[in-house]
């Protein structure tokens, strides 16, 4: 048997009974055509799988079905039927869902609530954060720069870690800056926040 | 005195089914009949309830006996379907088909007793007695019948030697005649599961048969 032949092996399995999809089905049907000895095995498995089937015409007798009968009527007769109250209480619960489907349904809406309320939290609190930080000063390490690290700034208020901003400077032009030194530039903060934008007018002293 | 029949016990969904169904398809009809012997037995009704029982109880008991091998082992297996299906009915939706609901509950119980079974030390077993328990398509040929009746006997053997989920599979895709969703169901697994494990049943079978019979292929 060549190699390629027993990774079909499963696919002809299948195939005998028509469990296989178009596609596989189609290129099982290819490889038959020109293996001869998976051909051989898909004729034996439609044989043994007539075989099996021939089972299928085998009944248990009335002798052992009536003995089973008088055995489950006599055991039910000894016992209750559910209550109508836990009959009506399993119809609203579950809404014909089989038990553990319910279960898990009910346990995955209270994690999807469980982190939906978690989530607003955190909005929430970062929002009052940021808020917070528009009310401190702001001291730019270096406003030349296009793209810097802003510092934080040190306030009683946890802030959010120190992230990449990009600064958005407008640069003197150095012509201008040469004609009068006298001359300042507004420094344009932009937070994660596009609602809050920071301008900084620096005095002569720098400060 | 009222002539009025009693329909108090009718589950509602069950009369609005019965009036929406083609009222001439005898198929239907049995259907939503048997609907309403199902909405009796949930409501405490132990002449529907047998109803459920003698209808039901040649399928579940030969089922029991495939999966199982062993007549005795079959007959508790079926006697704890019933009794399961009476104290569990009230969880069946009554609009759904009660037949791959008793299926699984089947397959449920099989599955419970026989590994008890195998704690015991007891395997996958068919003995003289038992195999007599089963009702053969009578021939008028003696010789035929009783080759029949070999390999009949061989066939149960053989499918002994498969491990218990894939035997499981088999007997529900290829003696029970379910397809692969339906046996998927019943399993309560998926259906590239069930294909694997009956593609590999098949293979072993078509193997230990032609072991069986020299034939020309291991």
């Amino acid at each position: 048997m060549k190699m390629n032949c027993v990774s079909f092996e499963s696919f002809i399995a299948l195939l005998v009974e028509g469990d296989l999809n178009e596609a596989d089905r189609r290129g099982v049907e290819k490889h038959l055509e020109e293996c001869s000895d998976c051909s051989v095995l898909f004729v034996e498995l439609q044989e043994s799988q007539a075989a099996f089937k021939a089972l299928r015409q085998g009944m248990v007798n009335a002798g052992a079905i009536s003995e089973v009968r008088a055995r489950v009527l006599n055991d039910v007769g000894d016992l209750d039927p559910a209550p109508a109250w836990v009959v009506v209480m399993h119809r609203l619960l579950f809404a014909g869902l089989r038990r553990r489907a319910a279960i898990a349904t009910v346990a995955v809406g209270v994690l999807l609530l469980g982190g939906l309320w978690l989530g607003l939290t955190k909005h929430q609190m970062q929002t009052e954060v940021k808020l917070a930080a528009h009310d401190e000063p702001v001291v730019p390490v270096n406003v030349a720069a296009e793209e810097e690290f802003v510092k934080p700034v040190k306030t009683d208020k946890a802030l959010p870690r120190p992230r990449r901003h990009r600064t958005v400077t407008e640069k003197p032009d150095n012509r201008v800056a040469a004609q009068s030194d006298s001359i300042q530039f507004p420094i344009k903060f932009v937070t994660d926040d596009p609602n809050i934008i920071i301008y900084w007018l620096p005095s002569d002293k720098g400060d | 005195m009222s002539t009025q029949p009693n329909t108090s016990w009718i589950d509602p969904a069950t009369l609005w089914m019965s009036r929406t169904r083609q009222e001439d398809d005898p198929a239907s009809v049995a259907e939503t009949e048997f609907r309403q012997v199902l909405a009796r037995a949930v409501s405490g009704d132990s002449r529907a309830f047998e109803q459920i029982v003698v209808r039901h109880e040649r399928r579940v008991l030969t089922l029991s006996w495939r999966l199982l091998g062993s007549m005795e082992d079959a007959q508790d297996a079926a006697q704890e379907v019933f009794l399961r299906t009476f104290k569990y009915l009230h969880r069946f939706d009554l609009q759904k088909p009660f037949e791959p609901w008793l299926v699984r509950l089947t397959v449920n119980v099989c599955r419970d007793l026989g590994r008890k079974r195998s704690e015991r030390g007891l395997v996958f077993v068919e003995s003289e007695e038992q195999l007599d328990r089963f009702d053969l398509a009578s021939t008028s040929d003696p010789f035929a019948e009783l080759q029949s009746e070999q390999q009949r006997r061989m066939l149960y053997r053989l499918l002994a030697s498969l491990p218990e989920k894939e035997r499981t599979a088999f007997v529900l895709r290829d003696i029970e005649g379910l397809s692969t969703a339906e046996t998927a169901e019943a399993l309560g697994s998926s259906e590239a599961t069930v294909r694997s494990q009956i593609s590999s049943a098949r293979l072993k079978m078509r193997k230990a048969i032609a072991k069986s019979s020299g034939g020309r292929r291991q």
